[in-house]
C-alpha cells in the first residue's frame, strides 16, 4: 500500500517479509524523479522493512524516512547481517541520515554500532575480526561516473576491537579518528587522495592510497615524530602475524619518515632516527641486546642503491660484552645492504673491526657474510664479566669469514681466534654457533694450547703449585648455555719443560677429586717433609659425552692410567682407575679446590 | 771410628728410606651412574617449586608438564632396530624443548579453555577462536605459530640426530598419539577422522 500525504503526499509502503533490493532502488529513484519533477510533488515517505534480503546481506527492522523541503532529507536506521560463507561474516546496527543541501553534494552521517565482523583472505590464512565497534562517520558525498566520491571525510571509532595480521586495536583504551579524508570508492577498489590519522599521541599522513582485488597497491606515508613505544605497544605486540618474541620486545624514542608503497611493494622509505633505545630480552627477564642512543638518517629505494648511516652510542650483549661509540656508513637496496667504509666496534678495552659486512637479501633466508679482527681486549675484563676466576693475557684475533644464516654462525676454516693467557696461546678455530642471542645458545669449536705456564695457571686457581709448560687440545668443544656438553680433550706437559715439579699441595688436590679421605695421604708419611717433588710427565685426557667423561692418563698403568709419571727421589705417582667418572662432580669438586675449601682432613 | 760408623749407619738408613720413597697414590674418580644424565635433563626441565605430581595422569595440566617431558624415558623404542630413537638428546633437541616448555606455561590456559587442542598431525590447532577474547587471541595466534614451528624442528632435528631424516613422518606419527595419550581431562584432540574430541 502507498500512502502519499501532505500538501504533498506522504508514500508510506509496507512490505511482505522478502523483498528484493531492486525494488528500493526503484523507490529512491522515484524519490529523486519526485524532486525534479515538482509537479508530482511529493513530500514526505516512509518505508518500513522487517527483513530484506539481497544476495549475501541481510536487513531486518529497516526504517527509512525522506522529507523533502528545501532539500530532500533521508533517514534509515537498520540492523544489517552480510554473510559469505568462508569468506566474511558480519553484523552492525546502522543508523544513517542523508541530507542533499544544494545540487553539488549530500551530507551523509552513518552511525555504526555494535560492529563485529570476521573477514577471511582467500588463499592466506589471514583474518581480520572486529568486535562491538562503533564507528560515526560524517562525509560529504556525491555518485557520479559510478563510483562514490567522499570528501570533508571524518570518521571516529570510539568503541570496540580490531584484531588483524599487523595491528591490534582496543578503541575501549584509546579512540581514534580519520579526518580530512577525500577519497572515491566504486564498490570494489578505494582511491584515497588523503586522509590523516590521529589517537592523541600518533599521527599519520595518508595519501594517494589505492587498493585493488590483491590488497593495498599504494600507498604515501608520512610521519612526523612517531612514537616507537605507542606504536609498538598500542598496536603491533598483540597482532596475529607477528613473531611471539615482540612480547619481550622494547623500544623509545620517535621516528620522523616517509614511505611510499607501489605495486604492493615497499618502493622506498626515509627515516631519521634521534636518540632511539631498543632492548630485546628472552622470555626470562634477561636482556640479550640493548641499544642506546641510536642515531641515523636512513634511505632505502627498492631499485636504486642509496647510501644510509647509523651510529649508537652504547650496546649491551648479553649483559656482560659491552660495547661503545660505533658509527655505521652502509648502503643498499632490496637485494642487500653493504659496509662502504670498514667498521670499527669498541669492545671492552680493544675493538671488533668489521671490514666486510654483507647481507644478503634475494635469498629466502636473508645471508650475512663478514670479515674482521678483533683487536686485543684484556682476558681480565672478560673474565670478570663472565664472572669466570679472573685471568690475566688477552683475546685477539684474525676472522677472514664468518657466515650467517637462520640463525647459525659458521666461521671460515681459515678463520683463528688467539687467545693469548699464562704466557701461552690457545688457538679456536671451526667456529660454529647458533641461537647466540637467545636463552639456548650452542657454540662448538676446535681448541688447541700451546705453551701454558702450568705456574700461572695453578696460582690462578689456588690449585696448588705445578711448574711445567702444558699442552694440550680440545677438539669439537660444544658449548650449551656457555657451558661444556661434550668434547674431546687431551693435555699433557712438555717433557722438555726446564722445570717440572709439583708441589705437595697440588698432589693432595689431584688426589681428592678421587673422593674424601686421600686427603693429607701424603702429610701422614715422611714426604712431608718435601715441599715439592718432581714429575716427568704429567697429563690428562677426557672424553666427554652426556655427562660422563672417558678419562687416560699420560701412559698405561696396571689396571689404570697415570695422572703424574714421578720423576728423581722422592717419587711421586699419581695412577688412577676408574675409566669414566660423572662430569658434574669433577667439576664441583675442582671448584671447590678453587675456592679452598677442600674436604676436612681427618 | 765409632762415630764414622753411626754415621754411616744413619746415611744407609736414610738412603734405604729415600730409595723406598717411591709412593704411589691412588685415585679413584666418581663412577657415572647409569641414567644420570637424562634424569639430570629432565629435573632442569622441571620446575623446581613444583609439588610432586600424583601418579593418576587424569588431574591438572601440572602433571602433564612433567609427563610431557618424561617422555623421553618411556618411548623407548623397544626391540626393533629400524624404529626412532627418542633418547637421543643434542643441544638443538634440548634447545626446542626447553623453547616448547617455557611457551607451555602460557599456552596451558587455552588448552584448557577449548580455544586449542592437538590437531592430528602432531601440532597444536585452532579449535574454538570464540573461547578467547579478541585481545588475547592475537597473542594466542602469535604462540601457536611459535609452537608448530618448534614442534615442526623438533620432529625433523630427532630423525636428523638418529641419523634417517626420512623418519620425520614416523616420529611426528608417534608424537602425534603421544600428546593426545598424555593430555589431561577436559583438553581437546582430533581424531584421524579430523573430529574433535574431549578427553
Amino acid at each position: 500500500m502507498i500512502v502519499v500525504t501532505g500538501i504533498y503526499p506522504v508514500v508510506y509502503f509496507r512490505t511482505p517479509d522478502r523483498l528484493g533490493m531492486r525494488k528500493l532502488a526503484y523507490f529512491f529513484i522515484l524519490g529523486f524523479a519526485c524532486f525534479s519533477t515538482p509537479v508530482l510533488a511529493i513530500s514526505h515517505f516512509q518505508f518500513h522493512a522487517e527483513k530484506m534480503v539481497h544476495n549475501q546481506v541481510e536487513l531486518s527492522n529497516l526504517v527509512l524516512k525522506a522529507d523533502a523541503k528545501s532539500h530532500w532529507q533521508i533517514k534509515a536506521s537498520a540492523t544489517a547481517k552480510a554473510s559469505t560463507p568462508e569468506k566474511l561474516q558480519a553484523t552492525t546496527k546502522i543508523q544513517t541520515s542523508l541530507s542533499t543541501q544544494n545540487s553539488q553534494f549530500n551530507s551523509l552521517r552513518l552511525d555504526l554500532n555494535e560492529l563485529s565482523f570476521e573477514f577471511y583472505e582467500q588463499n592466506s590464512a589471514q583474518a581480520y575480526f572486529a568486535e562491538n565497534m562503533s564507528a560515526q562517520v560524517k562525509t560529504r558525498l556525491s555518485f557520479f561516473d559510478n563510483q562514490f566520491s567522499l570528501s570533508h571525510l571524518n570518521v571516529n571509532i570510539s568503541d570496540g576491537q580490531l584484531l588483524s595480521p599487523y595491528v591490534y586495536a582496543d578503541f575501549n583504551q584509546l579512540p581514534v579518528n580519520f579526518k580530512n579524508g577525500e577519497l572515491f570508492f566504486d564498490g570494489q577498489n578505494l582511491s584515497v587522495k588523503q586522509i590523516n590519522f590521529d589517537d592523541g599521541q600518533l599521527q599519520l599522513a595518508f595519501k594517494e592510497l589505492l587498493t585493488d582485488s590483491q590488497g593495498l597497491k599504494q600507498l604515501v606515508l608520512e610521519f612526523d615524530k612517531m612514537p616507537l613505544q605507542h606504536l609498538l605497544k598500542t598496536y603491533i605486540s598483540n597482532a596475529a602475524s607477528v613473531p611471539s618474541s615482540l612480547a619481550y620486545f622494547d623500544i623509545d624514542g620517535a621516528v620522523k619518515g616517509k614511505l611510499l608503497i607501489k605495486q604492493h611493494n615497499l618502493q622506498q622509505l626515509a627515516m631519521d632516527l634521534d636518540n632511539i633505545s631498543l632492548s630485546q630480552s628472552d622470555n626470562q627477564q634477561r636482556m640479550l641486546i640493548e641499544i642506546y642512543g641510536l642515531d641515523g638518517q636512513l634511505v632505502f629505494d627498492r631499485n636504486q642503491i642509496q647510501s644510509s648511516q647509523l651510529s649508537f652510542e652504547q650496546a649491551n650483549l648479553l649483559e656482560t660484552i659491552p660495547l661503545s661509540r660505533t658509527k655505521a656508513n652502509f648502503a643498499g637496496s632490496a637485494k642487500g645492504f653493504y659496509l662502504t667504509e670498514p667498521l670499527g666496534v669498541p669492545v671492552f678495552d680493544g675493538k671488533l673491526g668489521i671490514s666486510k659486512l654483507d647481507i644478503d637479501l634475494s635469498t629466502e633466508q636473508p645471508k650475512v657474510v663478514f670479515n674482521g679482527a678483533l683487536f686485543p681486549v684484556s682476558l681480565e675484563l672478560v673474565t670478570q664479566a663472565l664472572g669466570w676466576p679472573v685471568m690475566q693475557g688477552q683475546i685477539s684475533g684474525l676472522i677472514p669469514s664468518v657466515v650467517y644464516q637462520n640463525g647459525a654462525l659458521q666461521m671460515d676454516a681459515d678463520g683463528v681466534l688467539q687467545v693469548r693467557a699464562f704466557d701461552g696461546e690457545l688457538r679456536l678455530s671451526d667456529l660454529q654457533a647458533s641461537h647466540l642471542l637467545s636463552a639456548y645458545p650452542i657454540l662448538q669449536t676446535d681448541v688447541e694450547l700451546h705453551g701454558i705456564d702450568l705456574e700461572k695457571l695453578t696460582s690462578t686457581f689456588s690449585f696448588g703449585k705445578i711448574t711445567g709448560l702444558l699442552n694440550g687440545e680440545i677438539k669439537k668443544l660444544l658449548l650449551y648455555n656457555w657451558k661444556p656438553a661434550a668434547f674431546k680433550a687431551d693435555f699433557k706437559t712438555d717433557i722438555d719443560s726446564p722445570s717440572r715439579r709439583i708441589s705437595q699441595r697440588a698432589v693432595d688436590n689431584i688426589s681428592n677429586l678421587g673422593g674424601v679421605g686421600m686427603a693429607g695421604a701424603l702429610s701422614r708419611t715422611f714426604m712431608r717433609f718435601f715441599e715439592d717433588f718432581g714429575y716427568e710427565q704429567l697429563g690428562l685426557s677426557c672424553e666427554l659425552k652426556k655427562g660422563v667423561c672417558k678419562m687416560d692418563g699420560v701412559a698405561p698403568a696396571e689396571n689404570g692410567y697415570y695422572l703424574v709419571k714421578g720423576r728423581g727421589l722422592p717419587r711421586i705417582d699419581v695412577i688412577a682407575y676408574n675409566r669414566e667418572t660423572d662430569w658434574d662432580q669433577i667439576v664441583s669438586k675442582l671448584a671447590d679446590i678453587s675456592k679452598g675449601s677442600g674436604p676436612v682432613v681427618q | 771410628m765409632k762415630l764414622t760408623k753411626h754415621l754411616n749407619r744413619l746415611l744407609t738408613l736414610i738412603l734405604l728410606m729415600i730409595v723406598s720413597a717411591c709412593v704411589t697414590i691412588n685415585v679413584y674418580f666418581p663412577a657415572s651412574e647409569a641414567g644420570n644424565a637424562a634424569e639430570e635433563f629432565v629435573e632442569d626441565i622441571i620446575n623446581k617449586d613444583r609439588v610432586e605430581a600424583p601418579k593418576d595422569s587424569s588431574l591438572s595440566p601440572l602433571t602433564f608438564r612433567q609427563q610431557l617431558f618424561a617422555w623421553n624415558v618411556q618411548l623407548i623404542s623397544g626391540a626393533h632396530a629400524a624404529a626412532p630413537d627418542f633418547n637421543i638428546d643434542t643441544p638443538e633437541i634440548h634447545r626446542i624443548k626447553a623453547s616448547m616448555q617455557q611457551r607451555h606455561e602460557e599456552l596451558d590456559r587455552f588448552y584448557a579453555a577449548g580455544a586449542i587442542g592437538f590437531g592430528n598431525s602432531g601440532l597444536v590447532a585452532w579449535r574454538d577462536k570464540n573461547a578467547v577474547s579478541l585481545k588475547d587471541r592475537g597473542r594466542l595466534t602469535q604462540l601457536v605459530n611459535a609452537e608448530n614451528a618448534d614442534r615442526n624442528k623438533l620432529y625433523k632435528a630427532i630423525a636428523n640426530a638418529n641419523g634417517h631424516p626420512e623418519w620425520e613422518k614416523q616420529v611426528r606419527d608417534i608424537f602425534d598419539e603421544k600428546w593426545i595419550k598424555k593430555a589431561p581431562v577436559g583438553w581437546w584432540y582430533q581424531n584421524a577422522g579430523g573430529n574433535w574430541k574431549q578427553k
